[in-house]
Formats: C-alpha cells, sequence, structure tokens
C-alpha cells in the first residue's frame, strides 16, 4: 500500500477491498506521525535545560578544580546526576551556559577566575581581583555549539593566602536551537 | 471531495464520508492521509521555528596581537591581519539568509523579524609588559535602518574592565536587540584596549554570535 512521502501514513489504493486492516494501518501510522511532531513540540517548549548549584570545600591556592554540583533543579533530560562535576549534553544542538561562583575560606584573596570547559577545555571564563565585598561573579550566558554526549564543567582557580577555599555558585545548561 | 457528499471536520480541511460513500472508501482515506500529512507539516514547520532557531557563531582558530588605542574587529577580515575564524560552526539558512565579515562588519538579512541574541567572548593577554590599571573594553555595534548606513555607529552593548594583571582578560558581553525580518542588518563587535606597555593577544576561542531569540510577540506582551 502506498505512504504518504514526508510522515509515511498508509493509504489503501483506490478501487481496492477494505479491509481491517487498512484501518489499522491508517490508524497506527497516523498515530506514529502524530507522536513524532509531539515530541517535536515538546521539545521546543521544553528545550533540555538544567541549574544546578555548586558547592565545593578544599579548593587549594592556584589549582584549577573542578567544581562539584551537589543538587539541581528542572533537570528535563537527564542532564545532571548530583554528586558530579560535569554536565551530560543530551543531544547536538546550540547550548547557552550561565554560570557564577565565588570562594569563601581565604585570609588574602588576590585573584580569582571561574571557566566553563567542554571537555576539558575552557570556553568562556571570567577573572578579577575583588577589592572589596563578597568575591563572585556572573557571567550572562555563553552560547556554545555542543554535541550529545559533551562533559561540561565548571572549573574555579584562586590566589591568595590562607585556604583551602570553599566555592560556591550556579551553572545552567539550556538547549537554544537544534541547528547543528 | 471529488463532488461527493462528505461532512467536514475540524478546522483543518478534513473531512469524512457520508455512511452511503463506501465505495470512495480508499480515496477518502487517501485523501484523508494527505490532508492529516499537509496539517502535521504546517505544525511541523512551526515548531520548527523554536527547535532550530538559526544561530550564527564564529570561533576564532588562531591568536592575534593588537596595538593599544582605536579598535580591533571580531571577527576581522581574515586577510588584513591574520585573524582566523572558523566557520565550522556558521548555521545558514533561517533567519540568517546571508553573513559576511567584509569590512570587519557581519552583515545579514533576517529572514524573521524578531529578537536576536548578540554576544562576544575573548581572553586578551598582555604579549609583555602591563599597564597598571589599563582598561579593556568589548564593544558590540549594532544597526538598521532603512538606508544602510556605510558604517556600523550604535554601540548596543558593551563591557569595559581594568586589569593590572598579566594572567589575561576575560571579556564577555552580550544582549538581545530587535531586527526587521527582510532587511540587511549588520553587527560589528570591537575589542580595545589602554595597555601602552605591550600589545594584548586574543587567544584562540573567542566567539562572536548572533542567534535568534524569537518573535517579538514572544518578548513583549500586547506590543
Amino acid at each position: 500500500m502506498p505512504d504518504t512521502p514526508v510522515f509515511a501514513i498508509t493509504y489503501p489504493c483506490e478501487g481496492s477491498s477494505i479491509t481491517m486492516q487498512d484501518f489499522y494501518d491508517f490508524a497506527t501510522t497516523v498515530e506514529a506521525a502524530v507522536v513524532g511532531v509531539d515530541a517535536l513540540a515538546t521539545e521546543a517548549v521544553l528545550p533540555p535545560n538544567v541549574s544546578v548549584q555548586l558547592s565545593l570545600a578544599g579548593v587549594a591556592l592556584n589549582v584549577a578544580t573542578d567544581i562539584t554540583y551537589v543538587s539541581e533543579d528542572w533537570d528535563s533530560a537527564a542532564i545532571a546526576a548530583p554528586p558530579a562535576t560535569a554536565l551530560t549534553v543530551p543531544a547536538d544542538g546550540m547550548y547557552f551556559v550561565p554560570f557564577y561562583a565565588g570562594v569563601s575560606g581565604f585570609a588574602t584573596l588576590t585573584s580569582m577566575r571561574a571557566a566553563i570547559s567542554v571537555n576539558g577545555v575552557n570556553q568562556y571564563a571570567f577573572k578579577f581581583a575583588p577589592n572589596s565585598g563578597t568575591p563572585n561573579r556572573s557571567v550572562p550566558h555563553g552560547l556554545l555549539r555542543l554535541a550529545a554526549g559533551d562533559l561540561v564543567r565548571c572549573n574555579f582557580l584562586w590566589t591568595g593566602t590562607g585556604g583551602p577555599g570553599t566555592v560556591t555558585g550556579s551553572m545552567g545548561l539550556i538547549l537554544h536551537s537544534r541547528q547543528f | 471531495m471529488d463532488g461527493r457528499p462528505v461532512i467536514p471536520v475540524g478546522t483543518h480541511d478534513l473531512a469524512c464520508l457520508e455512511p452511503e460513500e463506501y465505495a470512495a472508501l480508499a480515496l477518502y482515506m487517501q485523501k484523508t492521509a494527505q490532508g492529516i500529512e499537509a496539517a502535521l507539516m504546517e505544525t511541523r514547520d512551526n515548531v520548527n521555528e523554536y527547535r532550530l532557531r538559526t544561530s550564527l557563531e564564529y570561533v576564532s582558530t588562531v591568536t592575534t596581537s593588537f596595538a593599544a588605542g582605536g579598535g580591533t574587529v571580531m571577527p576581522d577580515g581574515r586577510a588584513a591581519n591574520g585573524i582566523d575564524w572558523s566557520g565550522a560552526t556558521v548555521l545558514g539558512g533561517g533567519s540568517v539568509t546571508t553573513a559576511t565579515t567584509a569590512g570587519g562588519s557581519i552583515s545579514f538579512v533576517p529572514a524573521r523579524s524578531g529578537w536576536y541574541d548578540i554576544g562576544a567572548y575573548t581572553n586578551a593577554i598582555a604579549a609583555g609588559a602591563v599597564t597598571v590599571g589599563s582598561e579593556r573594553v568589548l564593544y558590540v555595534l549594532g544597526i538598521q535602518t532603512p538606508d544602510l548606513p556605510a558604517t556600523d555607529s550604535t554601540v548596543i552593548f558593551q563591557e569595559r574592565v581594568t586589569d593590572t594583571n598579566t594572567g589575561g582578560e576575560f571579556l564577555n558581553v552580550s544582549g538581545l536587540a530587535y531586527f526587521v525580518g527582510g532587511r540587511a542588518a549588520s553587527v560589528q563587535v570591537l575589542v580595545s584596549h589602554a595597555n601602552a606597555a605591550s600589545n594584548l593577544v586574543m587567544q584562540i576561542g573567542s566567539k562572536v554570535w548572533i542567534a535568534y531569540y524569537g518573535p517579538r510577540n514572544v518578548i513583549v506582551a500586547n506590543a
């Protein structure tokens, strides 16, 4: 029996006798087509996304350290599995990766740097030497082209005296587009 | 359907037969299948407006050194000063129909009106001595008018920092800008610094992006 060209909806040839199997094939292929579009709609309305809360004590001076996340919110695609350091990219696409981080537990703080890495290579970072107040900072977001299975982490490096430091912050991973 | 009596169903041009039209059942199922397919294709296209939002991103593949003052364009013409921006992540189609870096700007014609996320990132490290307290600036300039201007002139986003270290200064700026579909537009990203003691070197992995965000009525209610 012929199918429609895009969604492969099966229908009987004109003039043939219609059986229950024809109705079954028609209905099941329509159902499959609708389910497929439903999945696309779900991805558009609720793209894979997650927000995790970072927290790690014992961060040594002058050593870039991957920061552990300890809890998660809104994880729609099994991206996070706390406690861990890596978010696992669920599908190919362009993603926004917002984050912020700060440190405490030091005697003096000369500088701090936080970076987002993909498979161990830094992609976005900030660095500053706080003069006063709470030493943390946000980055609005970074747009990254990521492949399914890529591992996204936040690493932190600080210089000064005292410590070891305790790093806290947050990080997110939000699918922007499935174009790849 | 072919002059036979049918009963309209729903709002997607589908119909069912009268009970006495059994002989036309096969044709009816074919027409219905085609009608369902057409309706699903329309829905899928609408959904893909959001699933496949066009994103354009340039990523630098070599370092480049630049002196204090003025402004260095990112991404610049590759022949001008040797900066090489990979095209591997340039995503065509959709809202960005053309994109060039001629003249230092990213020129494009958005197919759709709407808000676009525009951003840039670089890590600029002093090649030698550091001028204490010297500033580094990352600008995003954008323009779109009915009469395309010769140069970009409007700063729409900016990050300005001062630095006293030699370990690099990370600059990251982004925001949303509205562009009208079908009208030529351009975006220019400039990075400059006042580190008179030595050049700064933009590191591999610097980025510039333009990403379709959504139509105006998604962002601004009752617009």
